[in-house]
């Protein structure tokens, strides 16, 4: 399973509706997603696939597309 | 224009060091609403961990001293507003800061008071702010946060 998808089965375990979600999908605007929500994602995430989120970084992501940019970068560091 | 003839919202009244003082303009200001029971299940999900992502040592020390346990997440559910609302402040500017970076401790009569450190200092002083003004309230599993940045 590719980042992408493990990223959204992430997200529905939180009881995120991801339904019709792209990479240009918004994390606030389209998901309606609240700092409470971004915190526990971030925490869900870092978890999931054991990647140290900075939370200064994260909180400038916007997009679904952005996120997964992010976990991959840090995949591929951590790989390294 | 004579001081009287501005308007309210251009003069902040306040106390430094016991002095009352007015500080002209209101520079920023941003709110934030908490439900304290939400930040209790993150807590039951996770673990300490989010606690610790959220807030200082000293934050959570002086939170753990209250001898009601609802007291202690209401308490923590209005720091955890007030660094939202500063949060707010701040990114109004496209300035993004940590949560640690934002601490919000007691005075001495238990009003709450902000600190700020690193990324969300830098950012006050670059955006010229001399203070940030914080008040905090809860009530109905709610917990409300405004800070007025002059």
């Amino acid at each position: 399973m590719n980042v992408y998808d493990q990223t959204i089965n992430v997200l529905s375990e939180l009881h995120i509706d991801t339904l019709g979600a792209t990479i240009k999908t918004r994390l606030k605007e389209d998901l309606d997603m609240d700092s409470t929500e971004l915190i526990e994602m971030a925490v869900a995430l870092e978890k999931h696939f054991s990647i140290p989120i900075d939370d200064t970084a994260f909180l400038r992501l916007s997009t679904l597309g952005d996120i997964i940019q992010y976990i991959e970068s840090s995949l591929e560091s951590t790989t390294v | 224009m004579h001081d009287h003839q501005r308007a309210a919202s251009d003069l902040v009244f306040g106390l430094v060091n016991g002095t009352p003082t007015v500080t002209e303009g209101i520079r920023a200001l941003g709110i934030d609403l908490v439900e304290v029971r939400r930040l209790w299940a993150l807590e039951q999900r996770w673990g300490e961990q989010v606690l610790t992502r959220l807030f200082t040592e000293q934050e959570l020390c002086i939170c753990r001293k209250a001898s009601s346990g609802s007291y202690r997440w209401q308490s923590l559910a209005g720091r955890f507003g007030a660094k939202e609302a500063t949060k707010k402040v701040l990114a109004a500017h496209g300035e993004v800061v940590r949560w640690q970076d934002v601490e919000v401790l007691n005075g001495c009569h238990g009003e709450p008071l902000l600190r700020l450190y690193r990324q969300a200092n830098e950012a006050c002083e670059r955006l010229g702010y001399q203070r940030l003004l914080l008040s905090i309230s809860h009530d109905g599993g709610l917990a409300i946060a405004i800070v007025v940045a002059v």
